[in-house]
C-alpha cells in the first residue's frame, strides 16, 4: 500500500465533553484502506465516546474528523454511514421488538434503489458467515441469545456496505466459546479488505488479530503502535495483560 | 334492550374518533418522544376547510383531499417549528407549550374566519338513520369504528413489511440506534407527524357530519383522545384503538343511564383510575428515557 495514500479515516485533536466532564481529549488517531486497529483501555478512558463521536452519535466539542478526505465532524449519525462507516455499538443495540429479518433489512437502509439489486447476494453472503441467524430469521430479535444478538448487530453493521467497521466492546458480556467464533469472523472480514476500528477490553485478543493499535487513557492516546509493539510494551503488559476482566 | 344497541352503536361511532385521534398521538410520539397539543384542532381544521371548500363550489372528493393536504402541511410545520426546536434534549417539555399555544391561535383564527358557530358537514352517510336491533343509527356512526380498526390493520402492515415501517418501529425503539443504521431520524418524525395529521384531517371530516363542525370541536376531542392515547398505552396502536372505542362506548352509557353532566366527571375518573394501576397505560411498554 502507498505510503503517502489516503487515510479511510483520520481524527485529529478530537475532543468531547458532556457538560463539564471532558471525555475525550485531544485524540488524534488514523484507519488506512483495509487495516485492522484496535483500542485498548480501561473502563471510562474514552474508548467509546471517541466511536460514538466519529458516528456522529455525540457531537465532538473540538478537533476534526475526516472520512477519506471528506469533513465528517458533527454530522448526523445516518450522514456518516453514507460515507461507509457503521458503528457495532457497545450493547448491541439491535431492535429486539422486530424479527432478525427486519433488523437485516434495517442493516441497509442506507442504501440507494441500484445498490438494492445486490443485497440478496449481500443477505445471502451475512447469512453464511453467521449461518445461526439463518436459523432465526423469523424469530423476535429479543429472544436471541447474547452471542445470537452480537452476531446480528454485526450483520445489521455489515449490510450497509460499510468501508469501515467500528465495534465497540464486541466481547462484554460474552462466552469464550463464542469470542473463538466472532474473532475469526473478524479476521475474515479484514482479509476480505474490510477496515475495522475495535475498541476492546480484552487487551490479548485485540492486539492479537489487529495490525496497529491505540492505548487509551484518562480520556487520552497514551501509547500507540503496531500490535506486535504494544503487546511487548512494558506498561501495557503491566496495565493490561496483568489483570483481565471477564 | 334497544337502548343498550343504540349506546353501544354510538358509543362506537365516538369511540372511533377517540381511537383515531389516539392513533395520531401514537404515531407523533412513537418518532419524536413529543406530540402535538394542537393535535384536536388538526381535526378542527380537516372538518372546517371541507365545509369552507365546498362553499367555494368545490366537490366533495376534492375539498376533504384538499383539507387533508393542508392538515398535512399544518402538521409538519408545526412540528419543525414548535417541536423539534422545544424536544431536542430528553426529558425537554417546551413542545407542550408551543404546541398549545399554537392550537389556542388557530382556534382564535378559526372562530373569526369561520365563525362562531357550528355548522353541519353535509355527507350522504348521515342524512337517514338505520334502525339496528332497535336502535337508530347514522351509516356515518357505523363508518367511523370500520375506518379506524382498518387504519390500525393498515399501520400494522405497513409497519411491517416496508423500509419505511421499519425505520418508524426502528426510531420508536432506539432513536441512537437508528440513526446508527442510517435512518434520518428527523426526516421519519416529519413523516410521522404528517401520517398523524393526515389521520387527524381525516377523523375530523368523519365526525363533522355527527357533531357538527366549528372552531372549537378539536379542544375536547384532543384532550380526550390523548386521555384515550395514554390509559390505552401510547406505545402501543392497537392498544390505543381498543381503548378509544372502549372510552366512548362508557361515555355513552354514562349519557344515558347517569346524564350528561356525568359523563366527563364519570369519564375522566377512570382515566386517573386506570392510570394508577397501570402507569404504562393497558397495552403500553415502559419506555427507557436516556439522557
Amino acid at each position: 500500500m502507498n505510503e503517502r495514500a489516503q487515510p479511510l479515516l483520520e481524527v485529529n485533536n478530537l475532543c468531547v465533553s458532556y457538560g463539564q466532564v471532558e471525555a475525550v481529549r485531544d485524540v488524534s488517531l488514523k484507519v488506512m484502506q483495509g487495516e485492522f486497529v484496535s483500542i485498548i483501555g480501561n473502563n471510562g478512558s474514552g474508548k467509546t465516546s471517541t466511536l460514538k463521536a466519529i458516528a456522529g452519535v455525540v457531537k465532538p466539542s473540538g478537533g476534526s474528523i475526516r472520512i477519506q478526505g471528506a469533513e465528517a465532524q458533527g454530522l448526523a449519525a445516518h450522514r456518516v454511514v453514507g460515507m461507509g462507516v457503521s458503528l457495532i455499538p457497545e450493547g448491541r443495540q439491535i431492535f429486539s421488538d422486530q424479527t432478525v429479518d427486519d433488523n437485516l433489512m434495517l442493516g441497509a437502509y442506507s442504501r440507494r434503489r441500484r445498490d438494492l439489486d445486490s443485497f440478496d447476494d449481500d443477505f445471502q453472503k451475512i447469512l453464511q458467515l453467521f449461518p445461526v441467524l439463518a436459523e432465526r430469521r423469523r424469530q423476535i430479535a429479543g429472544s436471541l441469545s447474547g452471542g445470537e444478538q452480537q452476531m446480528l448487530a454485526l450483520a445489521r453493521g455489515l449490510l450497509s456496505r460499510p468501508k469501515l467497521l467500528m465495534i465497540d466492546e464486541m466481547s462484554l458480556g460474552l462466552a469464550p466459546r463464542v469470542l473463538e467464533t466472532l474473532f475469526p469472523v473478524l479476521e475474515r472480514l479484514n482479509r476480505e479488505g474490510l477496515a475495522i476500528l475495535l475498541v476492546e477490553q480484552l487487551a490479548t485478543m485485540a492486539l492479537k488479530v489487529a495490525h496497529r493499535g491505540y492505548v487509551f487513557e484518562n480520556s487520552r492516546i497514551t501509547i500507540s503502535g503496531s500490535a506486535s509493539e504494544l503487546a511487548g510494551n512494558k506498561q501495557v503488559i503491566e496495565a493490561y495483560f496483568g489483570r483481565r476482566t471477564n | 334492550m334497544s337502548s343498550v344497541v343504540q349506546y353501544l352503536l354510538a358509543g362506537l361511532g365516538i369511540g372511533g374518533i377517540y381511537a383515531l385521534v389516539a392513533l395520531g398521538f401514537h404515531i407523533m410520539w412513537s418518532s419524536a418522544k413529543a406530540v402535538n397539543f394542537a393535535h384536536g384542532d388538526t381535526l378542527m381544521l380537516g372538518a372546517v376547510l371541507t365545509i369552507v371548500f365546498l362553499d367555494f363550489g368545490l366537490p366533495m372528493s376534492v375539498a376533504i383531499a384538499l383539507a387533508i393536504g393542508v392538515s398535512v402541511i399544518f402538521g409538519v410545520v408545526l412540528e419543525r417549528v414548535a417541536i423539534r426546536p422545544f424536544a431536542a434534549q430528553a426529558r425537554s417539555i417546551g413542545w407542550m407549550l408551543t404546541t398549545i399555544a399554537i392550537g389556542i391561535m388557530l382556534e382564535s383564527y378559526a372562530t373569526i374566519s369561520f365563525g362562531a358557530f357550528a355548522r353541519p358537514l353535509p355527507s350522504p352517510l348521515a342524512e337517514k338513520p338505520v334502525i339496528i336491533l332497535g336502535a337508530g343509527v347514522f351509516p356515518q356512526e357505523l363508518l367511523i369504528p370500520l375506518a379506524a380498526v382498518a387504519i390500525v390493520g393498515l399501520l400494522y402492515f405497513f409497519q411491517r413489511r416496508t423500509q419505511l415501517g421499519r425505520a418508524m418501529r426502528a426510531v420508536a425503539f432506539n432513536r441512537e440506534a437508528a440513526g446508527i443504521v442510517g435512518i434520518n431520524v428527523t426526516r421519519i418524525a416529519m413523516i410521522s407527524f404528517a401520517l398523524a395529521s393526515a389521520l387527524g384531517g381525516l377523523s375530523g371530516i368523519l365526525v363533522a357530519p355527527v357533531i357538527q363542525a366549528s372552531a372549537t370541536m378539536g379542544l375536547l376531542l384532543g384532550i380526550k383522545g390523548f386521555a384515550v392515547a395514554i390509559i390505552g398505552g401510547i406505545t402501543s396502536a392497537p392498544g390505543v384503538v381498543i381503548a378509544g372505542l372502549l372510552y366512548g362506548v362508557i361515555e355513552k352509557f354514562v349519557d344515558g343511564y347517569i346524564s350528561t353532566a356525568a359523563r366527563e366527571a364519570v369519564g375522566f375518573s377512570i382515566v386517573i383510575l386506570v392510570l394508577m394501576i397501570w402507569p404504562q397505560g393497558l397495552f403500553g411498554r415502559k419506555e427507557i428515557v436516556k439522557v
